[in-house]
């Protein structure tokens, strides 16, 4: 299908600017479930997107029937859909400029996921189940599973922009449920919500070397059965890798957003503390706080070439030195604030949805300690792994989050297992109490590939890297577990 | 697009192609839907959007190996593809055990009227007034600085047939108003929240919806900080459905609950909320989004999950209820999460008796509650959930509403919220959730306590 060909019906019918995106997306999970392979699942999804600027007004419209007249006829719809949104407008869309690019890129891959038998994959997921079933009759529920996704897009405008992208991620986890003692306990390997995922090929799901995770995990959920509940009080907590990721997530990624502060995202999950006045003067953080959104590095799960608004992938720092200093943005919120250009954070779900702001990878850039220095260096404290909720107001400033698996520290070391774990706290008072972060030796990138924004709904996967850090004088304990 | 009775031609072609591929069974659902959303902030239309797809889920069986494969291509060659890909993935399946067979075929009464050509057709134009009345009279109170929401207009064609000759077809379409208008007054900001649902856009009622959501947000103005601690609360019916909803993900459904991690697992047919708290899930009670069948052709069967306090039913899909024994309840959802069992897809909660001022007036300290916001399960066993209150909350003091307070986190057991109902509201709103024809039907709610352990900035 030739992208021209939309472009050409929006603009025979007034369109001043158009952009299309033609994408092919195809995912293949394997669920093992309690000793049995539960599903295997295939999901091929194709189609083009439309999305017109004409009197400042957009419009959009989509089609999973990929032929010429049809094609024509939603690039017509979309016209008429603009139409009507300048209707009710108050201020024409102006666009930040990018420059024109005739471009590929492809996520770099040593062993494509797809091609990988189906009998490994399985084979791979049915012996960790097996041995996490083997370590007692506590453990009820049992899974492995693994994910790959691939998605091939063409994007044209009518600036001149014509980009191809393949991009392919995948990863697994493992988790198992014990119930006993009146408790329901789950351990998640080698981090909750399925796993860990890297834009990466096969190589990356070896490397997560799950086997022998699943021993740990199995004795974990059993040993958490009879652990200790969580403290209530407040005391220092150290966050580990993957429970950090979502805390950058939820308190930094989001309110970041330029679309939610200027208010697009009102109607859903809410709009942002971070409004604009603050931009350059908010202190966000301690002064070793350093967070940035980068596009660009390894294997990170919102790694790209171009975002889909055809704006190359960039680095660009959100919080330096503990002060708010940027936002991630597209086209039309940036050229709203007044900035020269897009940080190139414009990404759709696919090819039935417009491109809104989402994150890309926001990583925080690694301290100088050693985890095992920074056990030694708190006096009393908890740290706490994985998560298991999580939950923050809609200006993303109240948080509470709870963790799968926590240790009480005393007096420098690690000691007894605690469960139930909660922490809550307000952003900014949280990021400010962080004195210490773990050295590049202890920083990773984790990839989550649910994360959720705008109406009709989109799920995105976007990376965090990070390394364990403390944070002082946190409220800890929360509720009735 | 295809619709019904193509549809089902569709899903039979494609059922015969597995049994020709040496199928066992085989199961084709095919959805073919045209969605349409206005979304509006700061008082315009920022993003207006249109949808069309399909989405075909086959299950191919040999013997107990079961393949699924979804795609969004109902051309013939893509289905020849995705059955040549099913049969290949059920062959490298294990055989389960617990599998005994895909549904029997079942008589399904058409439920009429849940097809309205005005919503199917509706112009984008038609959207736009939509959204133009409710922003106009919202600002029509002065202190509203901006509104916000969307309108969404939604036609789905369905159809299943499987090999044992289930063969159902059925179409719908829902429309939904929703409005988050934020006031403002100095530094200052109040916030309001109102949602509709209809099968008709025709009966969407924007001038009542916007003035709905104005007033509350005006009244949300000049929030107090309150200390968290036990109040009683009001929930408003917008609160009620978040928490029936997690509820029931959570408790009601069989998987959790032969899995163990359900907190039905300590009640089932005992006593665990207050005797007016009846629950049920009805896909063919008009007053909600019905629907005839699920994604298995299983006809939509009232189950009723807790009657006068008492957890009585779980929801079934044909997989979990053949494991006991038993026939599907017909909630097999249309795309599950490969992890998901059935779920709720029409949930009902009794009425009583009280109006919501009756409610304030026998409150003697507590809060008015508008909206849950981003609740999560932080312990499903025991189904505690934390949360934040959103969109307008409000103190009550010896019968009045003395004003508005900041938003409140919650931490606390949905049980203990359930058994501590003394009111239940006369009457009860219908709201949407999910995107295929789904919604829940529920009152207003006041319980003597309810556990806030932290409070936000605004």
């Amino acid at each position: 299908m030739d992208p021209s060909v939309a472009i050409e019906e929006a603009k025979s019918t007034g369109a001043e600017y158009v952009d299309v995106r033609l994408v092919r997306i195809t995912d293949e999970r394997i669920l093992v479930r309690k000793g049995k392979l539960r599903s295997i699942q295939f999901d091929e999804s194709y189609g083009i997107g439309v999305r017109v600027l004409l009197d400042g007004s957009w419009g959009f419209a989509s089609t999973s029937r990929v032929d010429d007249e049809n094609v024509k006829r939603i690039s017509r719809e979309a016209v008429k859909i603009a139409r009507a949104s300048s209707l009710v407008r108050k201020k024409r869309v102006r666009l930040a400029p990018v420059e024109p690019v005739e471009d590929s890129y492809s996520t770099p891959v040593k062993e494509d996921p797809f091609e990988v038998p189906l009998e490994e994959k399985i084979s791979l997921l049915m012996e960790c189940d097996d041995i996490m079933r083997s370590k007692g009759s506590e453990i009820r529920v049992t899974e492995a599973s693994m994910r790959a996704h691939m998605e091939e897009k063409v994007f044209a405008s009518s600036e001149g922009s014509l980009i191809n992208q393949k991009i392919v991620w995948c990863g697994a986890g493992i988790s198992a449920t014990a119930v006993g003692n009146g408790e329901v306990q789950r351990r998640s390997l080698p981090a909750s919500f399925r796993g860990d995922f890297a834009t990466a090929g096969y190589e990356y799901i070896k490397s997560l070397n799950l086997i022998d995770l699943a021993p740990r995990c199995a004795e974990e959920a059993i040993a958490l059965l009879t652990a200790r509940s969580c403290p209530s009080g407040s005391m220092d907590i150290i966050i580990g890798g993957s429970q950090l990721a979502l805390q950058i997530h939820e308190s930094c990624g989001h309110p970041t957003e330029l679309d939610r502060v200027m208010g697009s995202e009102a109607s859903y999950a809410g709009t942002s503390f971070l409004t604009t006045e603050k931009l350059g003067n908010f202190r966000y953080g301690s002064d070793i706080v350093n967070l940035v959104a980068d596009a660009t590095v390894e294997k990170g799960l919102g790694t790209f070439g171009y975002d889909d608004e055809g704006v190359p992938a960039q680095r660009v720092y959100l919080v330096k030195e503990g002060i708010f200093t940027g936002y991630l943005t597209d086209r039309q919120y940036a050229a709203e604030l007044g900035m020269e250009k897009s940080t190139g954070a414009a990404r759709a779900s696919g090819w039935d949805r417009i491109p809104i702001v989402r994150m890309t990878n926001i990583n925080l850039e690694p301290g100088d300690w050693e985890f095992e220095e920074l056990i030694s260096d708190t006096k009393e404290g908890l740290f706490i792994e994985t998560n298991r909720s999580w939950s923050i107001d809609d200006r993303r400033l109240n948080f509470l989050f709870g963790t799968e698996i926590g240790y009480r520290i005393v007096n420098g070391e690690m000691k007894e297992l605690i469960k139930n774990a909660t922490y809550t706290g307000i952003t900014y008072e949280f990021w400010r109490s962080c004195d210490a972060i773990c050295n590049k030796n202890h920083w990773k990138m984790w990839g989550t590939p649910n994360c959720g924004k705008g109406e009709p709904p989109q799920t995105m996967f976007v990376g965090h890297g990070c390394a364990p850090a403390r944070f002082r004088n946190i409220r800890v304990g929360v509720g009735r577990l | 697009m295809k619709r019904g009775s193509d549809l089902l031609e569709t899903a039979k072609f494609a059922v015969d192609l597995c049994l020709k591929a040496g199928a066992t069974q085989a199961e084709a659902g095919v959805l073919s839907y045209k969605s349409y959303l206005t979304r509006f902030a700061n008082s315009e239309i920022h993003q207006n959007v249109g949808e069309e797809n399909s989405a075909l889920r086959l299950r191919f069986v040999l013997g107990k190996r079961i393949a699924v494969a979804y795609s969004n291509s109902l051309k013939e060659e893509a289905i020849k593809n995705l059955v040549e890909r099913a049969r290949r993935i059920a062959e490298l399946q294990a055989e389960d055990p617990d599998f005994v067979s895909l549904p029997e075929p079942e008589p399904i009464e058409p439920i009429p009227g849940i097809f309205i050509e005005s919503t199917a057709e509706c112009d984008p134009v038609e959207r736009a007034e939509i959204v133009k009345s409710l922003i106009e009279r919202a600002h029509q109170f002065k202190k509203v600085e901006a509104v916000a929401g969307n309108c969404l207009t939604t036609s789905i064609d369905a159809a299943v047939a499987n090999s044992l000759g289930v063969e159902v077809t059925a179409s719908a379409t829902v429309a939904r108003l929703r409005s988050n208008v934020i006031a403002a007054d100095g530094s200052s900001k109040g916030y309001g929240f109102a949602e509709s649902v209809s099968r008709d856009v025709r009966e969407l009622d924007p001038e009542k919806e916007g003035e709905e959501a104005a007033r509350r947000a005006v009244d949300s103005l000049h929030p107090k900080k309150i200390e968290p601690g036990e109040y009683e609360v009001i929930f408003l019916p917008y609160a009620v459905a978040t928490a029936m909803l997690y509820l029931s993900f959570y408790g009601f459904t069989a998987q959790s609950y032969q899995d163990g991690i359900s907190f039905i697992c300590d009640y089932m047919g005992k006593k665990a909320f207050a005797e007016s708290v009846n629950i049920w899930d009805d896909g063919r009670d008009p007053s909600g989004m019905a629907f005839p069948f699920d994604s298995e052709g299983v006809p939509k069967k009232k189950v009723i999950l807790a009657k006068d306090g008492v957890p009585t039913g779980l929801l079934y899909d044909s997989y979990y209820a053949h494991k006991e024994g038993k026939k599907s309840t017909g909630h097999s959802s249309w795309r599950p999460f490969m992890f998901m069992g059935a779920g709720p897809s029409h949930l009902f909660m009794g009425t009583g008796d009280a109006k919501v001022e009756e409610m304030i007036q026998e409150t003697k300290r507590g809060l008015l509650v508008t909206r849950w916001h981003y609740v999560r399960v932080v312990h499903p066993r025991k189904a505690v959930v934390t949360g934040m209150t959103r969109d307008g909350t409000w103190l009550v003091e010896n019968g009045e509403v003395k004003g508005p307070v900041m938003n409140m986190r919650f931490t606390d057991s949905m049980i203990s919220l359930l058994a501590n109902v003394d009111l239940v509201g006369k009457e009860a709103k219908t709201l949407p959730f999910g995107r295929e024809p789904s919604s829940i039907r529920v009152p207003a709610l006041r319980s003597k306590k309810f556990r806030f352990t932290g409070v936000t900035e605004y």
